[in-house]
């Protein structure tokens, strides 16, 4: 019985989610906006967090293995356009670090800019790091500024995206 | 049925997971999991057996907890084996699994588990020492005192380094100690009632003045009223009115 109701209800929500997103334009843009375009931002709410109250899990800092940190920032000769962010022209097997801390959402191939790495930054801003030959991450590993993610052979493509919208890449490199 | 009756989780498990969840703790959160699930799958086997009868498993942020519905005249190798078989288990997942992340948690887990805190394994492993030299009440009582001093060293690298998980994990800890404290009185009476309703064979005996010396793993010859008696006759005396 208890179950039943349970089903009920969630019956119930759908079909008025369903007609209000048919009746209110407005209501469907919104919907859209947060359900589908954008994600629970990970990385913000625990740099928010650790910042309160430490660590989530008790002893974090001995958990971590600690990945090579560079002192370089990235370093290219060329940035051109390239389809929504930026392609940049880099050494051969040239070691990519991270423009900031984050957590690692993505780990995949991407149509048309090849092997992918998104990182969700704790400013709020993901970043594709797209091109790459080799990837030292596994999904959902929290990454510090500076560690490595991979290597990439001469190009390597940048996206920048916050809420679910393309930014202009010259802010961040 | 029977699963959903034994198996439980206790509230604080939901709060870390929680918390795991929306900062995106998901691989350590399930890691985790694992190993508690794993460590406390040891005391289930030992339980099996030794044949214990399992009341509850609790599972919490720091580790599970297996309670067993048994005599507190249990003998000691058992009781050794049961708390001794949960971390055991724990070292063999270490082994077998070779990831960095994993290795860590395990081991800070591992060495958790070994504080000499009552509902924590190592206070399992003190008592059973203790009660080899020292009699069940005091034994019982100064694992109880360990506990206590240990957990307050504890609570001062919260002052170091802040973290409210932690805080809670330890405040539920003392709550425990606590209640393990006020039981102490009713631990020492079910003790002596079970040596009066059933009968022990334990080859060493042991002359004492008072029945609160009694030992766990003895026979006593007690002096009581100007003259010895053994206990059975004493817990005849104590327990038939």
């Amino acid at each position: 019985m208890k179950k039943l109701s349970k089903l009920l209800f969630v019956i119930i929500l759908t079909v008025i989610t369903l007609i209000v997103l048919k009746g209110n334009t407005r209501f469907r843009e919104l919907f859209y906006k947060y359900v589908y375009d954008t994600n629970i931002s990970f990385a913000q709410i625990n740099n928010w967090y650790q910042s309160k109250f430490g660590s989530p899990i008790p002893f974090d800092e001995y958990i971590n293995d600690t990945e090579s940190v560079f002192e370089e920032t990235l370093k290219y000769s060329e940035a051109s356009i390239y389809k929504d962010g930026v392609k940049l022209t880099v050494d051969y097997n040239y070691l990519v670090p991270a423009l900031d801390s984050g957590i690692v959402i993505f780990v995949g191939e991407k149509e048309g800019y090849g092997n992918t790495v998104i990182i969700e930054q704790e400013n709020g801003v993901d970043v594709w790091y797209s091109g790459l030959s080799e990837i030292n991450l596994s999904l959902y590993d929290y990454i510090k500024e500076g560690s490595l993610i991979g290597e990439a052979n001469e190009t390597l493509y940048l996206v920048f995206i916050k809420d679910g919208e393309v930014v202009d890449y010259k802010e961040y490199i | 049925m029977i699963i959903k009756n034994i198996f439980k989780i206790h509230p604080l498990f939901y709060i870390v997971g929680f918390i795991c969840f929306i900062t995106g703790y998901f691989k350590i959160f399930v890691i985790f999991s694992s190993i508690i699930l794993f460590h406390e799958l040891g005391h289930i086997i030992a339980g099996l057996i030794c044949r214990w009868r399992i009341d509850k498993i609790i599972l919490l942020p720091f580790g599970g907890i297996t309670i067993f519905k048994e005599s507190l005249n249990k003998p000691l190798k058992e009781e050794l084996f049961i708390a001794l078989l949960g971390p055991l288990f724990q070292v063999v997942y270490f082994f077998i699994i070779d990831d960095v992340v994993f290795r860590n948690l395990n081991l800070i887990i591992l060495l958790f588990n070994l504080l000499p805190i009552v509902p924590l394994d190592g206070s399992k492993l003190v008592n059973v020492f203790l009660n080899i030299f020292l009699p069940f009440k005091k034994s019982h009582i100064l694992t109880i005192y360990i506990s206590m001093i240990s957990i307050i060293f504890i609570f001062f690298t919260i002052i170091f380094k802040f973290n409210i998980l932690f805080l809670l994990i330890l405040i539920f800890i003392f709550i425990e100690i606590i209640k393990e404290y006020y039981k102490h009185e009713y631990y020492f009476n079910k003790f002596l009632l079970e040596r009066y309703l059933y009968n022990f064979n334990f080859k060493k005996i042991k002359k004492i003045k008072n029945i609160k010396d009694i030992y766990k793993n003895k026979k006593h010859i007690i002096y009581f009223d100007k003259k010895y008696c053994t206990e059975r006759e004493l817990l005849v005396k104590m327990f038939d009115k």
